[in-house]
């Protein structure tokens, strides 16, 4: 192997990315040529270059990605079994079949054939099922997302009696803080299902006062298990941040939520920039303690210690 | 002490304890569970954020790239089959976005990280805060010369070696699992990373 050969493939061999017998010819020819060895060195000094200057991830960008991760997921999670998300995936299933398209556009003419052909047969035989206890009738796929099968019991002669509870939609307009609109908002942030709308409904409860807000952004802080969710919550507990209850809580969330994200917000919201809010000594020694604490996220730490800076308190428990 | 035999041996019931953590949580975060989502994005979100600095040099690119990284991952989470890694799977969608980037950047005529300013052209990462503090001044200053050289020979790569490099030097992956990551075979990776450090030596080797 010539020496031209092995120091063009110093930084593979580095790498550990030769195959093993040209590994083994490097490795005879550094044996025995200095001059290689010290390609080989000066190889390996700018490696090492390259690994100093290796840039450090912005602890502050890192956590902004974060939470604007964990807000978009939320909002991305709109029920994945809702009716378009299923038809999608079924159109999804016949690009699978045939991924050409004319097969496609010809399976497209098929199904508007097909649909139009058992609508011709409906309107003269009527459905097989007795669909017109639905009122308005809905067509088959439509049965599903409206209702919701409460209790099945049997019927006479084989048959099968279902009990079914039928979702009616309506729309309320209005402002945010018009009576029924805030109670419906206040009841949406408790939806179990859907965190998005629990999302949603906080954002537009922000900045809107009232013991009824302040305790269900409370209980969002305390119990929900969505962390998006929760942040949401403290963004919009800023305008409580003298209330001692909420405060209370805050400090709770501080010592005890296991979201790093949420910790910080906590924080921020407890200790504004306009300094205008009551440090208390229990506040003071919590911030110590996390700022203190080995296992805590570098990012909270760092916000605990600005906090104290603030407030001119020791950074230590002593 | 330890034998070399049972050191190998810890070694490789560490690597299957931690891919069979690995599979524990992705089928968790399958079944819808959020939290379990949440551990592998931050098992994996920090080097994909420096790799998309590092190719970017651009903050603001690096953040939509990791946005976007990691709704994909959340969306398609129900269709991953355990054909690849979840690393490897992850990186292919990361490479794929960092390509983007450099692609519409082309057609913006976009410089990558230059801004002008009342001192002159910058570097928009120069506003990107330095966490190592209490630094000798001469010897930060030498750094940043350093740290510019090699950002320079770094955009004189094509995309794809910029790619193949960053992926194989900084993130620490095999040629194969770089190969799956960006659709070609182990061989076309390791051409493209011979070239990607011919140019660097080249351009480098002075500093050594």
């Amino acid at each position: 192997m010539s020496c031209q050969h092995v120091q063009s493939n110093l930084s593979l061999y580095l790498y550990g990315e030769l195959d093993f017998a040209a590994e083994e010819l490097v490795e005879e020819h550094l044996l025995s040529c200095a001059f290689c060895q010290q390609a080989l060195a000066r190889e390996k000094s700018w490696h090492a270059t390259l690994n100093s200057q290796q840039t450090s991830v912005p602890l502050d960008l890192l956590a902004e990605c974060r939470q604007e991760l964990s807000v978009q997921v939320a909002r991305s999670v709109k029920s994945p079994d809702e009716f378009p998300a299923r038809l999608r995936r079924w159109w999804d299933g016949l690009y699978v079949i045939s991924a050409a398209w004319p097969a496609r556009v010809a399976a497209a003419i098929l199904l508007m054939v097909l649909g139009f052909g058992a609508g011709r047969w409906a309107d003269q035989k009527g459905f097989p099922y007795n669909l017109q206890r639905f009122s308005p009738p809905l067509a088959p796929h439509m049965v599903a997302p409206y209702t919701r099968v409460r209790n099945i019991e049997p019927g006479e002669n084989g048959r099968v009696r279902l009990v079914v509870d039928r979702i009616e939609e309506s729309q309320l307009v209005g402002s945010a803080s018009d009576d029924q609109i805030r109670k419906a908002l206040l009841s949406a942030t408790s939806d179990p299902a859907d965190p998005a709308l629990r999302v949603d409904s906080l954002d537009y409860l922000r900045g809107q006062t009232g013991d009824d807000v302040r305790d269900a952004l409370l209980t969002c802080v305390r119990t929900d298990r969505n962390a998006a969710v929760r942040l949401k919550a403290l963004e919009a507990l800023r305008s409580f941040s003298n209330d001692p209850g909420t405060r209370h809580t805050l400090v709770e969330v501080l010592k005890h939520d296991d979201n790093a994200g949420v910790r910080a917000e906590a924080i921020d919201v407890l200790l504004p920039p306009t300094p205008q809010f009551d440090v208390t000594p229990d506040l003071l020694r919590v911030l110590q303690q996390v700022s203190d604490s080995r296992q805590e996220n570098d990012y909270v730490r760092q916000r605990c210690l600005q906090a104290l800076e603030t407030t001119h308190a020791a950074a230590k428990v002593y | 002490m330890e034998t070399g035999a049972q050191v190998i041996r810890n070694a490789a019931v560490a690597a299957t304890s931690e891919r069979s953590d690995e599979y524990a949580l992705i089928r968790a975060a399958q079944r819808g569970d959020e939290n379990a989502f949440a551990e592998l994005v931050r098992a994996y979100d920090q080097n994909v954020l420096r790799m998309a600095l590092n190719i970017l040099h651009s903050p603001e690119d690096a953040r939509d790239v990791y946005q976007e990284a990691f709704l994909r991952v959340y969306r398609n989470l129900g269709k991953f089959r355990f054909d690849c890694t979840f690393g490897t799977w992850l990186y292919r969608i990361v490479a794929n976005l960092c390509l983007d980037q450099i692609r519409r950047r082309k057609v913006r005529k976009e410089e990558t990280s230059r801004v002008e300013t009342s001192e002159g052209e910058v570097d928009r990462f120069q506003f990107v805060p330095e966490e190592r503090a209490g630094v000798d001044p001469q010897r930060a200053l030498l750094s940043k010369e350093v740290k510019q050289r090699i950002d320079e020979v770094l955009d004189q790569l094509s995309p794809r070696e910029r790619i193949v490099f960053e992926m194989r030097h900084y993130q620490g992956l095999r040629l194969r699992a770089i190969g799956e990551a960006l659709g070609v075979t182990e061989e076309a990776a390791k051409n493209c990373l011979f070239r990607a450090t011919q140019k660097m030596r080249t351009a480098l080797g002075d500093l050594a």
